[in-house]
């Protein structure tokens, strides 16, 4: 399960991401199983960390946070996909939103610095700029949220807020395969 | 906070607060510096602040709703003169405050509370009070050390302010917010447990101290916060250690911690508008763990930080769950019941709830006066928020049919039990049979605000008569309000009326024999009557309670019996932000005639028309419009009728109408267009006399 290189570790990260920014849930009546769910996100990630903690000791932060997290979410996919339970305990939701904060800013703040620490300056600032832009849009639309539930919105504001979770995700998971590319050609670089 | 029950509660989703704060800190301890451990402490200040389930929300239902029945069953047997029997725990300010002569036991308590709070704002003010006497009456320091302290300052660039020793001191402290002393022990004091003191002046850390100790003392009596406000001092010191660090380099840090370990056995001075160097030994010890991780704190946090504590603000302050209508839902309520009503098809409709002190046999649970008192889904109803006039509507309109107390205890106002057992008894005893439909008719503003209007219930059953199958409907009238916290609530304002009518029209689009808003104008041809009505239709929540099975609950609502005419055997739960689905407004005038107006009798053609034209549109005010062509076909703002007064069928009257739908959308009850109605009678083509309405 644990990846053999930094650059194994990279593109499991890559991947784990997709696991978390993308739901494709399967309708099964009662229940909606999510086909991609983030426990298996978290676990990809918590793998590699201890390649990522090689290049940046202080991704052994993020251990604690990923086992936290996967924990939670396998409890909540267990009891929204089997038993069609949706309303979870809202205060450890509200936890596990604030740690997956933490988490998504501290992992790319990371990899900013590996970047930049491996002369790919480009990539650091991307890392920096959609980790920031996550980061903040997250607090607007947690705010937003409770200021105005999905329900009430109108169908502009709705569709605005889906267009921009939409396009930030596909920003988010292209930095971190561009990341993993840049890495790549480098390494190739330096070993011809 | 105006009673023991809103202190409790105020207490209770602060120590809440709290908790998950310190979960969160310690979940993050490792990772966001002492700055955001310190300053995510400014949420629990607000909330300290915000009264508890202003907006309907709690953090945790369950304790809340716990709450409210235990008020619910000690305050009726009290004359309480601060809090009211069966009314919702409802908080106005986070803060204390005395409402009159305590008269019940539960008076007493909160004046015993009030006492504690008094006494120990008195004590930490006479304590601080003490502290500086003896700082006035202190030894200042030599010139040469007041001179090393201008220094200090100056490479800082920190704020001065005057200096004494006090022997026997443990440790140095600042004192005061406006005129602070620096305390000092007589012992010789290092620079840098002078910069610390200094970095609490800076930052008005005493004027901290002091708000903290009066929250402190309005929550005395709760262990947990008090545990809670320690931790918050104890992150304040972490804090100016981090500050005092950001300030020194390389050898100095651990020179830093090495002073703090020689003070992890020092007694600390601990006074409101204080700060102190030292903190107790245990205290020492996690500083120190603090300082070792300094340089290893993830740099570039502060953004994450700052977003963290802005997705946390609004739910804290604001609460996150609503408590839910018991009797709805998977996970409604204090036991997780689920409301069912029991089926017999074999029998005809009928309800059977009983709130009397005697309980009878019948198919639904009966919660009995003295129950009521300890009922956690009564309790819990009381709780619930109507967030919209349909949605208060629906889970009346339900709980009546359902002859469940508890839905029509969360949609009406808390003093209306009386009411709400004097309606279901209606329902019992007359046999109502209720097919699971509803309309609202004709609601109308007051004066105060409030509105009137009229519950039509469908009937389960139908009579055959010379005109064809009959249905029955049952006609409640009842009010709606709009309380000041946004909520609504509704009440019965009168008796049922029953009302047969015609199978067609149905309901939802109005119907001659049900109630009508009338206006008459007298005129010279005879008299002009204007019928209208207003209909509109609640939108049903996807939610259905299944018409059989389930068993019944301790706390479950009676149970209903449905017709086997019913093509449903389930009925939508209630949903109390309900929104209306559909509006629809008739119009019928009628014309008599008056028989002893002359140019009647020689007429071969009377004819009556009306416009309809909007209000904000019409620019004229309803002043006179000529006709349109007498000849014209109706259409959804023309009507026209026209007999013959001079043949055997002429009955004395025209009447003509119609119908449309408007707008339904908004959380009130939604009005149509004001229309401006001209009636115009024509006798053999030549207009007689016009009329407008309004």
């Amino acid at each position: 399960m644990r990846p053999d290189s930094y650059l194994e570790a990279l593109t499991r990260m890559a991947w784990a991401y997709l696991f978390l920014c993308i739901d494709f849930s399967l309708n099964l009546g009662p229940c909606s199983v999510n086909l991609l769910p983030d426990w298996l996100g978290f676990l990809l990630i918590f793998y590699s960390l201890p390649l990522l903690q090689e290049q940046k000791p202080t991704a052994a932060l993020l251990k604690p946070p990923a086992i936290l997290l996967g924990v939670c979410d396998v409890v909540f996919w267990i009891l929204e996909s089997f038993l069609g339970i949706t309303d979870f305990l809202t205060l450890v939701q509200l936890i596990c939103s604030a740690l997956t904060m933490y988490f998504n800013f501290q992992l790319f703040t990371d990899l900013a610095s590996i970047a930049a620490d491996h002369g790919l300056s480009h990539h650091a600032r991307s890392l920096r700029r959609v980790r920031s832009a996550v980061t903040i849009y997250a607090a607007v639309f947690s705010v937003t949220l409770q200021l105005y539930p999905l329900d009430t919105l109108s169908t502009m504001a709705a569709a605005l807020l889906t267009v921009g979770t939409m396009c930030l995700t596909v920003w988010f998971v292209s930095s971190l395969f561009l990341f993993r590319n840049a890495e790549r050609s480098r390494m190739f670089y330096e070993a011809s | 906070m105006k009673n023991i029950w809103e202190f409790l509660l105020q207490t209770m989703e602060v120590s809440w607060a709290a908790l998950f704060l310190l979960i969160l800190k310690r979940l993050l301890a490792d990772k966001l510096s002492p700055r955001w451990q310190y300053g995510i402490w400014s949420l629990f200040f607000v909330r300290l602040l915000v009264p508890a389930g202003w907006t309907g929300r709690y953090l945790l239902t369950v304790p809340a709703v716990l709450l409210q029945t235990l008020q619910d069953g000690a305050e009726p047997l009290l004359s309480s003169r601060f809090s009211t029997a069966y009314v919702p725990v409802r908080i106005s300010l986070g803060l204390p405050w005395l409402a009159g002569r305590p008269e019940s036991p539960t008076d007493w308590l909160f004046v015993l509370y009030l006492a504690g709070v008094v006494f120990f704002l008195v004590r930490y003010a006479l304590s601080y009070l003490f502290l500086r006497l003896l700082l006035k009456n202190a030894q200042p320091v030599s010139a040469g050390f007041q001179a090393r302290l201008d220094a200090l300052c100056g490479s800082f660039h920190l704020r001065g302010c005057r200096a004494v020793i006090l022997s026997k001191l443990p440790s140095a402290f600042i004192c005061g917010v406006f005129a602070p002393v620096l305390a000092l022990p007589s012992e010789e004091t290092d620079d840098k447990i002078l910069l610390h003191e200094l970095l609490h002046l800076r930052s008005r850390d005493a004027l901290q101290s002091i708000v903290w100790t009066v929250f402190c003392s309005v929550h005395w009596c709760n262990p947990f916060l008090r545990y809670v406000f320690r931790r918050i001092g104890n992150d304040l010191e972490s804090l100016c250690d981090q500050r005092v660090l950001e300030r020194l380099t390389g050898e100095e840090r651990r020179r830093y911690g090495e002073l703090l370990l020689t003070m992890t056995n020092d007694r600390y001075p601990r006074a409101p508008g204080t700060t102190s160097l030292s903190n107790g030994g245990k205290n020492i010890r996690r500083r120190i763990a603090a300082i070792a991780r300094f340089r290893r704190y993830p740099a570039g946090m502060g953004l994450v930080s700052v977003c963290i504590g802005i997705s946390l603000l609004l739910p804290l302050l604001c609460g996150v769950s609503f408590v839910t209508l018991p009797g709805c839902g998977r996970l409604s309520g204090i036991s997780g019941e689920t409301f069912s009503a029991r089926t017999s098809p074999s029998q005809s409709l009928s309800v059977s709830p009983n709130l009397g002190n005697t309980a009878q046999p019948s198919n639904g649970v009966h919660i009995s006066l003295q129950d009521r008192r300890f009922s956690p889904s009564l309790s819990a109803a009381r709780l619930v928020r109507c967030t919209t006039a349909a949605g208060a509507m629906d889970t009346f309109a339900k709980g009546l049919m359902l002859a469940n107390p508890i839905w029509l205890t969360a949609a009406g106002s808390e003093l209306e039990q009386a009411q709400i057992a004097r309606l279901l008894d209606t329902v019992q005893t007359e046999n109502l049979c209720f097919t699971g439909d509803y309309y609202i008719y004709n609601p109308m503003l007051q004066e105060d605000g409030s509105w009137q209007f009229l519950f039509v219930f469908p009937s389960a059953g139908q009579i055959a008569d010379t005109a064809g199958e009959a249905l029955c409907y049952y006609v409640f009238p009842a009010s709606l309000d709009e309380k000041e916290d946004g909520s609504w609530t509704v009440a019965a304002s009168g008796a049922y009326t029953a009302v047969c009518a015609q199978t067609f029209p149905s309901g939802a689009y109005g119907n001659d024999a049900l109630p009508v808003m009338t206006t008459v104008k007298e005129g010279e041809t005879g008299t002009f009557t204007q019928f209208r009505q207003l209909v509109y239709t609640v939108q049903q929540s996807p939610e259905s309670i299944p018409a059989s099975s389930g068993t019944a609950g301790p706390f479950q609502g009676a149970s209903a019996v449905w017709s086997q005419n019913m093509y449903s055997s389930s009925v939508s739960a209630p949903d109390t932000g309900a929104v209306f689905s559909f509006a629809y407004q008739t119009w019928q005038f009628l014309w008599e005639a008056d028989e002893t107006f002359s140019p009647l009798a020689g007429c071969s053609r009377a004819q009556l028309q009306v416009t309809l034209t909007d209000e904000a549109s019409d620019g004229s005010d309803g002043a006179y419009q000529p006709p349109p062509d007498w000849s014209s076909t109706q259409s959804d703002n023309h009507f026209s009728v026209s007999g013959s007064p001079s043949s055997d069928a002429w009955t004395g009257s025209l009447s003509t109408g119609g119908g449309s739908s408007f707008d339904w959308s908004g959380s009130s009850i939604p009005l149509p267009d004001t229309k401006i109605c001209r009636l115009y009678i024509a006798f053999d083509g030549s207009l007689q006399e016009y009329m407008v309405f309004p």
